[in-house]
């Protein structure tokens, strides 16, 4: 039963790789490996670079031996950190909103073994997460300290420790908001500020994080005596991947506890919680006049609604919204001695911070991708939108026009910032608001392109839609790679022409892709709707 | 009115419409029944646009569905068997969001959604999100809004599942009431007593294909309907 729970968990998460929905055949052999090389090499190339770099910086703390248990502690930690980050938000969905529970709570089946099933995506996108901090470090401890078969063994179990951890930690704190939700009216709105106060303490800890390490470095001898005295849990969480036994059995038994534990309280919490509706005061309707719209404005306010109504597309598909806000605020109030620094260097210099400001803002911006799975979100509802008489190119129109819509103003905002705290030539300062501008369109209609060639309509659970599909992922990184790409690029342009015209040039590139994606949309675009 | 010409569209090596053909005349009430699987759902779709077919050709009053689906779309309603709403909008949004696609006025519409849902019991429900709907008020909500821009032909697949005796004996009234103001209903159902009782004429098909179609005297004869159905299955 366990197994055959587990086929279809597996199944769900990854039938994306297996199976083309749009030609209804299973994908080839040589087509699924393909695609899961590209996705293993998108996560190392975004978050991998990253970890790695900084284990390599760190790495000379792993060759001595008495010092490479702070080397464990700090990336064991920091794996938890950034694997309870990316996995929080689908636990409460995962656990506690799928299409299926009614099924499978009809079905002679323990709830245990339902919950077991549920974590394995949860465990999946965790291990996901902090296996992209693990891995670097451990190949670096491998480099650099001698090749051991307890190196390696305790290396392996410290990763699969920490992923178990970090499913222990995102089945609390999706179990907390399971319970909260349960009691309260606006849950999407609740879930949303209660995320982003996480998300907040998460960075918090996250900066202060970095400036602790630097200390660390500085003084090792001294704060790893420190952390012996008053920490003792940490040093016992380096110790275990040297492997020392004692430790090494202590920190797998506390984490195998303490799953088992979540795992007990889930279990006997799921049937009143997911079958649960919140016990607020029914609404009471009051007949007034209604506010008519033109079919597009209804179709753009459904899109509107569907967006804020659910915390899983409000926050992997608008967080970059705060972002912009935030980073422009901070170069309001931090960036004010910026463009007088700036301007005592050379003229090239200045040219090269305003440049890379216009794609800088615009990779905030690429967060925001609201049109990627507005396609797949239609799932059982399409017949509905196919059964109007609205013409297709009407329905494709809303969905990019929300994602410009909510894009727009945070985008231009943060450049302004960029230029009240730069302070380029007013013409540079065009081409930089213009660029973002430009950037905006073009990213809304990239995102549905990617939701029109690979939509996945069969989903039981929204978060297979909104975080997981093909789809989101190629939006994302597509505008991840273009964005990164304009701004490498200009240390290569930069010997051969100057800040105007490499703006300018990057902006026309930007304009001429958006109207072929305009064209596309609008053209093959419709028929891949309507083929659907 | 509404015209089926020699219909046909394949899924793979399976025909599951096969040349079929049906005219349903003003003031009809057209019902079609078959077993599971028979090419109905297929049918009603094709009809109303959802689904594309291979061959055939589907008008009414002369209005292409393929060439013109915009303005057969306009004078339409449909209605699935299982009628999966935006659960993300409440009742009223939703009807309103119908009311717009289909530029229905302001005055207009607030009359219908007052008479309709109080017809179905629903009026006090309509601020309630339609996630917390059961399925019989989805089902209600989905004929509310079919009725609400006053389309000239209504197409539902099986209507009467999951309504209360109430809300089904309503049903059968408005959709009397369509037909006596000039328009036509077409829906397939499983329940042959309705069908008998409320149908003026019904097509049996199967396999994809039509295999008896006319006045319900002409398909059943004397015998019942649920006796005429199972003879032409076996």
């Amino acid at each position: 039963m366990v197994k055959t729970l587990l086929k279809k968990q597996l199944a769900e998460i990854f039938k994306g790789y297996f199976f083309d929905f749009k030609k209804n055949k299973p994908r080839s052999n040589a087509k699924t490996v393909s695609l899961f090389v590209l996705f293993v090499l998108l996560m190392a190339f975004v978050s991998g670079a990253v970890f790695g770099a900084m284990a390599y910086a760190l790495g000379d703390i792993a060759a001595y031996e008495e010092f490479r248990w702070i080397y464990y502690a700090i990336f064991s930690l920091m794996a938890v950190l950034f694997g309870t980050f990316g996995s929080v938000f689908t636990t409460y969905s995962g656990l506690y909103l799928s299409r299926d529970n009614d099924l499978l709570l009809s079905m002679p089946i323990p709830v245990r073994v339902i919950i077991a099933a549920r974590l394995l995506g949860v465990y999946l996108m965790g291990l996901m997460y902090s296996a992209t901090v693990m891995i670097p470090a451990v190949v670096v401890h491998l480099i650099k300290a001698p090749l051991t078969f307890g190196a390696v063994a305790g290396a392996i179990l410290q990763i699969i420790n920490v992923s178990v951890f970090v499913m222990v930690l995102s089945c609390v704190l999706g179990y907390l908001v399971a319970r909260i939700s349960v009691k309260l009216k606006n849950k999407s709105y609740v879930t949303v500020i209660l995320s982003l106060v996480f998300i907040a303490l998460y960075y918090y800890l996250y900066f202060n994080a970095s400036t602790f390490i630097n200390k660390l470095l500085a003084n090792i001898a001294i704060y790893g005596e420190k952390i012996k005295d008053r920490a003792h849990v940490i040093y016992i969480i380096g110790r275990a991947a040297e492997p020392d036994a004692l430790p090494t059995l202590a920190v797998t038994g506390a984490c195998f506890v303490l799953l088992a534990v979540s795992m007990l309280v889930i279990s006997r919490s799921f049937i009143k919680i997911a079958t649960s509706t919140a016990s607020v005061k029914k609404a009471q309707y009051k007949q007034k006049n209604s506010h008519c719209r033109s079919a597009f404005g209804a179709l753009l306010a459904k899109e509107a609604k569907r967006f804020t109504s659910s915390p899983n597309y409000l926050l992997n598909c608008g967080f970059g919204i705060l972002f912009l806000v935030a980073a422009g605020v901070f170069l309001l109030i931090k960036g004010k001695n910026a463009g007088e620094i700036i301007s005592m260097f050379p003229p090239v210099f200045k040219d090269a911070i305003s440049v890379i400001a216009a794609p800088a803002v615009c990779l905030m911006a690429s967060t925001n991708d609201v049109a990627a799975p507005s396609v797949s979100l239609e799932g059982r509802t399409l017949w509905q939108i196919r059964s109007l008489p609205v013409p297709t190119k009407t329905v494709l129109k809303a969905k990019y026009t929300l994602q410009i819509c909510v894009n727009i103003i945070p985008t231009l905002f943060c450049g302004c910032c960029i230029i009240a705290a730069l302070r380029p030539d007013f013409f540079t300062g065009v081409l930089l608001l213009l660029f973002c501008a430009v950037f905006v369109v073009f990213h809304a209609l990239f995102c549905l392109f990617c939701g029109l060639i690979k939509p996945n309509l069969n989903w039981t659970n929204e978060i297979f839609a909104i975080k997981q599909g093909i789809d989101v992922m190629l939006a994302l990184f597509g505008g991840f790679g273009y964005c990164v790409a304009i701004g490498a690029l200009w240390f290569l342009a930069n010997k051969i022409m100057g800040a105007y015209l490499y703006l300018s040039l990057a902006l026309a590139l930007t304009a001429a892709l958006a109207y072929l994606l305009y064209r596309f949309i609008n053209t093959k675009g419709v028929k891949l709707f309507e083929r659907l | 009115m509404l015209e089926i010409k020699h219909l046909t569209k394949t899924f793979g090596e399976k025909k599951a419409v096969d040349d079929l053909s049906i005219e349903i005349k003003s003031g009809e009430i057209y019902g079609f029944i078959g077993h599971n699987g028979a090419g109905k759902t297929t049918t009603l779709k094709s009809v109303c646009g959802i689904q594309s077919f291979d061959s055939g050709e589907i008008t009414l009053d002369g209005v292409s569905v393929t060439a013109d689906p915009l303005t057969f779309k306009k004078q339409i309603a449909y209605i699935p068997d299982n009628p999966d709403l935006y659960d993300f909008m409440t009742g009223i949004k939703y009807l309103n969001f119908i009311a717009d696609i289909f530029g229905v006025g302001e005055k207009e519409r607030r009359e219908r959604i007052e008479k309709y849902a109080d017809i179905f019991g629903l009026t006090a429900d309509l601020a309630q999100p339609v996630g917390a709907y059961s399925h019989g008020m989805k089902q209600k909500l989905a004929l509310i809004s079919a009725w609400i821009h006053e389309p000239r032909m209504i197409i539902m697949d099986e209507p009467f599942v999951g309504l209360d005796p109430v809300a089904s004996h309503k049903l059968k009234e408005m959709m009397r009431e369509v037909c006596d103001a000039g328009g036509a209903i077409f829906f397939s159902t499983h329940v042959l007593d309705v069908a008998e009782k409320l149908c003026d004429k019904v097509a049996i098909i199967k396999e994809g294909k039509l295999i008896k179609s006319g006045t319900m005297e002409e398909v059943k004869g004397d015998a019942s309907l649920e006796a005429a159905f199972l003879e032409l299955e076996e």
